[in-house]
């Protein structure tokens, strides 16, 4: 990774913070805390020892050492699962990196030719049902 | 005595100038403790954070914190916005924003919504369009309950 990525560029949910919802992000983004829902990013997620995600995750690249408990990753270029990590979901990635103690349960497979691109243009319908909160009319 | 006494003491500031060095690096894991939106981000959805916040980006939904929310230039937001402190200097399209203690207008923000705080301070060429309304602290817990019981 590069060393000279500026800070302020980079998107950050830091431990004690909770979000539901949806993340579209150009940049990079490092989440240290709890996040349930879609994250669509263009750069690399970074995920810290505590961080908990569920939820789709779509990027370019993934370091990932914290837990995800249901979800899916579509990672165009590389996911690493460090050490320590803990995932339960499908994976699908063009390349993929894992330490010795990450722990793994669920499906791996290699991206297919139009499955990322498809997974990048429609948001999944997920994170729609968990904000219909009383907006009927 | 006197020489026992003097010894205690340049003992006692060795001791504190060893928990200055050690608590030295605590201003640069501060800096990970603020959750950024940094510009080209978006977040829709519902964000409660027991840290600081700056926005950069787009939001758009329910946001609590506890601590100071800054809003910089090129922000937009929509949506309810409960915070302790807040500095605001970017562009708001709707919805209520609540402070705790203190709401800062600073030069070139734009408002549509309404404000609610304790105290408020407003700068020159702040545009704001909306009501106004000072609220105590109950009236705050009370309205940002939902939003800030994400954190429990």
């Amino acid at each position: 990774m590069d060393n000279n990525v500026n800070l302020n560029e980079v998107s950050r949910i830091s431990s004690g913070t909770s979000f539901k919802g949806e993340i579209t992000c150009t940049g990079d983004i490092r989440v240290d805390g709890k996040f349930d829902g879609t994250l669509n990013s263009k750069g690399r997620l970074v995920a810290g020892e505590k961080a908990v995600i569920n939820g789709d995750v779509i990027c370019q690249n993934v370091d990932f050492s914290g837990r995800m408990d249901k979800g899916t990753f579509y990672v165009a270029d590389t996911l690493t699962l460090k050490g320590g990590c803990s995932v339960t979901g499908d994976l699908r990635y063009k390349r993929l990196q894992v330490d010795l103690d990450a722990k793994i349960t669920g499906t791996l497979s290699v991206l297919k030719d139009n499955e990322f691109a498809k997974a990048a243009e429609k948001p999944i319908e997920k994170a729609e049902k968990s904000d219909d909160t009383g907006k009927e009319e | 005595m006197i020489l026992g006494k003097k010894n205690n003491v340049s003992e006692e500031t060795v001791k504190n100038e060893h928990t200055i060095m050690a608590t030295n690096p605590i201003p640069s894991n501060n800096m990970n403790d603020v959750n950024r939106i940094a510009l080209g981000t978006k977040l829709v959805g519902d964000f409660a954070s027991s840290n600081d916040i700056r926005i950069d980006g787009d939001f758009e939904g329910r946001l609590y914190c506890a601590g100071r929310l800054v809003v910089g230039e090129k922000a937009i937001l929509k949506g309810d916005f409960y915070c302790t402190d807040i500095d605001f200097c970017g562009t708001m399209k709707g919805g209520n924003i609540y402070a705790k203690e203190t709401l800062s207008l600073k030069s070139g923000c734009a408002i549509e919504g309404n404000l609610y705080f304790q105290r408020f301070q407003v700068e020159l060429d702040s545009r704001f369009t909306g009501a106004c309304k000072v609220i105590g602290e109950a009236e705050f817990n009370k309205v940002s309950a939902p939003v800030s019981a994400m954190l429990k």
